[in-house]
């Protein structure tokens, strides 16, 4: 069982992302709050799993899901943190970022309605992975199209680097490409050799390096 | 901040303009000459006795006006009418052809340097134009001075011991001449304005009285009150501008060189080198101080219009944003969301007999519904990018390349945030280039340059496409000037027909 706490300040919103949260067995909605202070408070009683809230919210409207998230990796470091934006920008995934990626994941408004998409964020950040929109990714890839990096990556590599860079594992991007679990392994090694990026077991991190590549920086 | 933002119309030269002709060119010459003859005639009327240089040397204003305002291919007139105006009966012969190469001299020189160093409009239209007219005229003058007072000495006109004294009588007394003649021809050579109201001739005439009364009464009163006349040169200068100034100016200095020649007044003192050094002095003061009032009140007028029609644009530029965004929504996501809303109805009705079919609408109408949401979040952004605010001009600019059909590079950008006014500013002039570039240019790829060094954001966006975009009025372009300037910064376009476009701006900004 995923315990989730909700933050969202419209009601509307709130409703909506409530009635998605309770078709979904696997997860019980603690709380719902509509501003970072209760939110705050809330999270910091019942230290849920997961915080899934809205990117912006009372008392600024601004970045305070991404504010929260960097409070919590100091607090409460077992907490995880799914952000919801309508922000189709790289910029608030790499801030959510900053700290590490683990545990937190960047989702565009919309996703909510998709129930399974939902469930994969919480359980992923629930286990300690991350996950950005694939929007987003998908954004960042076609803008680099052109790019002399990108054009060292065969078609495939390229799908893969994006996968990668939307937070998946090694076994979901096997499944979701239909290959063997040690191709993608390959695949994998292959590309950050030839991005010149530095090899790293760790998940999360290479979510991160990926991203940051995707963006025009070096990791 | 740099100049290049302004243009105005070029008031010189109009023999410059017209064509070419021998006959054209012959005209000018004489009329050079005789202008030139006729001042110098008019300067011996108002002057002592004797060789000694003028009071006010007229012709050296009459000839700077002319080379300015003509070109400086009529120069062969100076040296007709100075040769014509030379007093050979007190003079060697080669000392006046030496007193004449000096002041051919002097005003090549400084039409030269009027013209070089007053690029646009008229000199004076603004406070340093006023101060080159008065560099020019004094380095001119210098050359004259020097050239004219060796050619005496070596004629033996004049002694060692007077070369002091004549060189400077010489020099102040060019310098005062073309300080009253080349402004009063400079203001009063453009078109005199149309529809002056009743009240304003009447104005003008009081202040014409009011100046030949006070500068009569100035400068013929024993008692030392000559700066009496300030009053009403101000009055000239604040209501009548660059024609009152160098008309009450001028009206001035014939008064105090009549009366001091006349021997009554203030400026008549015990010797006759010291009576022209104070008239001399009192004259290049009055015309510096006045003309430089009028300069600053042009300026002004110029700046309150300029911001003036600045306000109207940015006024309208809202308005046109607004129904900019209003069209975007009618014609986007209003329209989808009707549609939607359409095929929802549709649905119902179906799915209560083909529950497969309805399935499929709806996940056309989902869809639509994406769609509409990816419109209405470029909208969004558009209207205000949530990502300038949040992160600053350079996480800002990476989303413009993102959005970019024209592939962007970002050069050079900002290495932390700056304020507020100057993020907005920098971004929308980047967001507007390249969305012309991306509109007309025909550009393969886009570059980028942003900078902030020493409380300035410099920005720079080139593109390889076809050039030759112009700043029209109510372009985009205009509005990004107007943004520009309101903040105290300037831009800058530079599009070759065929060499691409390239925007440049500066902006003050400072580190936040």
């Amino acid at each position: 069982m995923i315990r989730v706490v909700l933050g969202e300040d419209s009601f509307l919103a709130r409703e909506g992302i409530t009635r998605v949260l309770e078709s979904i067995d696997e997860v019980e909605l603690v709380a719902s709050c509509s501003d970072l202070d209760e939110l705050r408070s809330t999270v910091e009683h019942v230290e849920p799993d997961v915080v899934l809230t809205d990117i912006r919210m009372p008392p600024t409207n601004t970045d305070e899901g991404i504010r929260l998230a960097g409070e919590l990796r100091h607090s409460l470091p077992e907490v995880g943190v799914v952000v919801l934006s309508q922000h189709a920008e790289p910029a608030y995934a790499m801030s959510l970022f900053e700290d590490g990626s683990s545990q937190r994941a960047y989702l565009l408004k919309e996703r909510v309605k998709d129930k399974d998409e939902l469930e994969r964020a919480l359980r992923e950040v629930a286990d300690g992975r991350s996950m950005v929109d694939p929007r987003i990714v998908d954004k960042l890839v076609s803008a680099r199209l052109s790019d002399p990096g990108l054009d060292k990556l065969t078609p495939r590599e390229r799908e893969i680097l994006a996968l990668i860079a939307e937070g998946r594992s090694n076994t979901s991007i096997a499944e979701s490409l239909g290959i063997t679990k040690r191709a993608v392994e390959r695949h994998i090694n292959g590309i950050f050799v030839r991005l010149d990026l530095p090899e790293d077991g760790d998940v999360n991190r290479r979510v991160k390096a990926a991203l940051l590549y995707l963006t025009g920086e070096t990791a | 901040m740099s100049e290049f933002v302004y243009h105005e119309s070029a008031e010189r030269p109009w023999l410059d303009r017209l064509p070419h002709s021998p006959v054209r060119y012959a005209v000018g010459v004489v009329a050079l000459g005789g202008l030139y003859y006729a001042g110098a005639k008019t300067g011996y009327l108002l002057e002592f006795s004797g060789p000694v240089a003028a009071i006010v040397w007229l012709p050296v204003g009459v000839g700077i006006s002319f080379l300015y305002l003509g070109g400086v291919a009529y120069w062969p007139g100076l040296v007709i009418g100075d040769l014509l105006a030379n007093d050979y009966s007190v003079l060697p012969l080669g000392s006046a052809l030496g007193q004449t190469c000096g002041n051919v001299l002097e005003v090549v020189i400084a039409t030269l340097l009027l013209r070089r160093l007053v690029k646009h409009g008229s000199p004076l239209a603004s406070v340093r134009g006023v101060g080159v007219i008065a560099v020019s005229v004094a380095a001119g003058a210098a050359v004259s001075a020097t050239v004219g007072a060796a050619s005496l000495l070596s004629g033996s006109v004049i002694g060692f011991g007077e070369l002091p004294t004549v060189w400077r009588t010489w020099w102040l007394g060019d310098a005062s001449g073309a300080l009253l003649v080349v402004p009063l021809a400079l203001a009063w050579y453009a078109p005199l304005p149309q529809g002056w109201s009743r009240a304003r001739w009447l104005e003008a005439g009081a202040l014409l009285a009011g100046v030949v009364a006070l500068a009569d009464f100035a400068t013929r009163s024993t008692t030392p009150i000559a700066y009496a006349v300030f009053p009403v040169l101000i009055w000239a200068a604040l209501r009548f501008g660059q024609r009152g100034a160098t008309l009450a100016v001028a009206v001035t200095a014939v008064f105090a060189v009549w009366n001091v020649t006349h021997y009554v007044g203030p400026f008549h003192v015990d010797s006759i080198t010291r009576s022209l050094l104070t008239t001399q002095l009192f004259i290049a003061v009055a015309a510096l101080t006045t003309l430089s009032l009028a300069a600053a009140v042009t300026e002004r007028e110029r700046f309150a219009m300029r911001l003036g029609a600045s306000r109207l644009r940015l006024i309208s530029a809202s308005d046109n944003a607004r129904r900019r965004i209003e069209h975007d929504l009618h014609d986007g996501a209003q329209l989808r969301l009707t549609w939607l809303a359409q095929r929802l109805h549709d649905s119902a009705g179906i799915a209560r007999r083909e529950p497969q079919r309805a399935a499929a609408l709806l996940e056309e109408a989902e869809g639509e519904l994406q769609l509409a949401i990816d419109e209405l979040r470029e909208l969004a952004h558009g209207i205000h990018p949530a990502v300038l605010v949040d992160f600053g001009l350079t996480e800002a600019l990476k989303s413009l390349k993102l959005r970019s059909s024209i592939p962007v590079e970002l050069v050079e950008l900002p290495s932390g945030r700056l304020d507020s006014a100057a993020e907005t500013v920098g971004y929308y002039v980047v967001a507007e280039a390249i969305a012309n570039a991306q509109k007309y240019s025909g550009a393969s790829a886009i570059q980028v340059r942003a900078a902030a060094t020493r409380g300035v954001l410099r920005l720079e966006i080139a593109d390889d496409g076809v050039g030759g975009a112009a700043e029209r009025s109510g372009s985009g372009l205009e509005g990004l000037r107007d943004r520009a300037e309101a903040g105290g910064g300037a831009l800058e376009l530079l599009s070759p027909p065929g060499g691409g476009t390239r925007i440049r701006a500066e902006i003050p900004a400072s580190a936040a």
